[in-house]
């Protein structure tokens, strides 16, 4: 197990000014913290002050080295191969020249480096966390609004040219997700029957996708940032992948991401049919109602696979924390979710 | 009168947890406190159902013939891997199997989770999940 310690010491303002100066100029770090982050992803927010005077706000991601890693058990790669952080950071930068809402990428710091590997990007304005946004009165107004702008941003991603997109972007077929999800219920044991049921039902019922495409990976409340005016920034990037576009409508509307608010299929916000509205709006075309059902059952056994993933980097003493050993119990929240979906396919 | 049965010992660990405990601690220590206090909350709730889910699983065990030795759910899921237990769910004629599976699958969930929200709407398409003598 890695040692926290270490690597919280290494993030300082002195090496990330160092860190930052052939990209930015000279400066001065202020206002450090962390973020969030579990055992191999940290986020860090903080301000530079440039020779300017211009105080810049800014995030670090990083992904800190841990010893007798395994990757199988790696809670990000789960359903795809997560990107490295500078495949992210270049993908990033390549949809943003697209007209995709992101942040800007400032500069990537290489694997060798004290800090590194990672990025440091712009931070926007706005709230990600559901929680607040469905609480907060002033963002009650634009809540129904997002479904729609989130259906134009995914046509606008699904439109980046696969060969703008970095060479390491995995391009994952359907047949490869399922099989890998057949994988990972076998290694934890056959935990559940429903699971079972759902990985059998998509893959009788796959089809294969005619012209896949860059595909965020994760697009669900939660990584939206909103401001005042709507959507306005677009994270987590590690999971895109190329494959079929309908996954990521599908994921956004899969119960587990509404967040409590059932009859808002549209990641809790509105209605599903507003989403498939401003996708066609700027696709020229949306999915069926069955294809979304497709996709939303997917990302519900995807999610009961996170838990169990989570788990067994309990069990495997990998991150052996509280949170983790928790989290084995919302499998049963990903089978109540199939179940439903089962009884409408 | 008996003494102190598990239901009482966790209650009053949780009850000291969060009159005593949570208002001197904030933070990320805060919020792993909320974790703790969400686990035992599990074991709790689990300790008044668990009579329940094993009548269950006793009858999805007897309905699919299952062999003992391994947890009945789990046993199911290496059923249904294997072939020895077919089952479509969406072919009416094993409508009797699935409502089994969907009544385990409530009471399990409210055991770990009663509520989340796909729960809720399972009760009022399904109907309560209710012992299997009715």
């Amino acid at each position: 197990m890695m040692d926290k310690a270490d690597t919280d010491t290494a993030v300082t303002e002195t090496a990330l000014e160092m860190c930052l100066m052939p990209a930015l100029g000279s400066g001065r770090v202020t206002a450090l913290k962390r973020l969030s982050g579990g055992a191999n992803m940290e986020t860090w927010s903080f301000d530079y002050m440039d020779e300017d005077k211009l105080l810049i706000p800014l995030i670090l991601r990083r992904e800190p080295g841990i010893e007798n890693h395994d990757e199988q058990l790696d809670g990000r790669k789960i359903a795809v191969s997560a990107l490295s952080l500078d495949t992210e950071a270049a993908l990033v930068a390549a949809v943003a020249d697209r007209g995709v809402a992101v942040p800007k990428v400032l500069c990537v710091i290489p694997e060798q480096s004290a800090l590194g590997p990672g990025y440091v990007m712009s931070r926007e304005l706005g709230e990600a966390l559901p929680n607040r946004l469905f609480s907060d009165p002033q963002y009650a107004e634009i809540l129904p609004d997002i479904p729609f702008q989130a259906g134009a941003a995914l046509a606008a991603i699904h439109a980046v040219p696969l060969d703008s997109l970095p060479e390491l972007t995995p391009r994952l077929p359907l047949s490869t997700r399922l099989s890998d999800f057949q994988n990972l219920i076998d290694r934890f044991g056959n935990s559940s029957p429903v699971h079972q049921l759902a990985v059998d039902w998509l893959s009788k019922n796959q089809q294969a996708c005619a012209a896949p495409t860059l595909v965020h990976g994760d697009f669900r409340n939660g990584n939206l940032l909103i401001g005042p005016k709507g959507l306005n920034s677009i994270l987590d990037w590690e999971l895109a992948h190329i494959g079929d576009p309908i996954e990521d409508l599908g994921y956004f509307c899969a119960n587990v991401w509404r967040f409590g608010r059932y009859d808002k299929p549209a990641g809790g916000f509105g209605a599903a049919e507003d989403l498939l509205a401003g996708y066609r709006s700027v696709a020229g075309r949306a999915p069926s109602s069955s294809e979304l059902r497709y996709w939303e059952l997917f990302a519900a056994l995807n999610w009961g696979l996170i838990t169990l993933t989570m788990l067994e980097m309990y069990r495997s003493g990998q991150d052996a924390t509280l949170e983790r050993a928790a989290i084995g119990r919302r499998m049963s929240e990903s089978e109540i979710d199939i179940l439903l979906l089962l009884d409408n396919v | 009168m008996s003494d102190t049965v598990v239901t009482e010992l966790l209650s009053s660990v949780r009850a000291f947890l969060r009159s005593e405990i949570a208002p001197e601690i904030a933070g990320f220590k805060a919020y792993q406190l909320r974790v703790a206090m969400n686990s035992l909350a599990i074991v709790e709730r689990e300790q008044g159902l668990l009579a329940e889910l094993e009548t269950l699983d006793n009858a999805i065990a007897q309905y699919t013939g299952l062999a003992e030795g391994m947890p009945v759910w789990q046993g199911l899921a290496v059923a249904l891997r294997s072939g020895d237990v077919v089952l479509d769910p969406c072919d009416d004629k094993n409508a009797s199997l699935m409502s089994l599976i969907k009544r385990r699958t409530l009471i399990k969930l409210a055991i770990d989770n009663p509520k989340y929200s796909g729960g809720r709407v399972a009760k009022e398409r399904w109907g309560e999940a209710k012992p299997l003598s009715d």
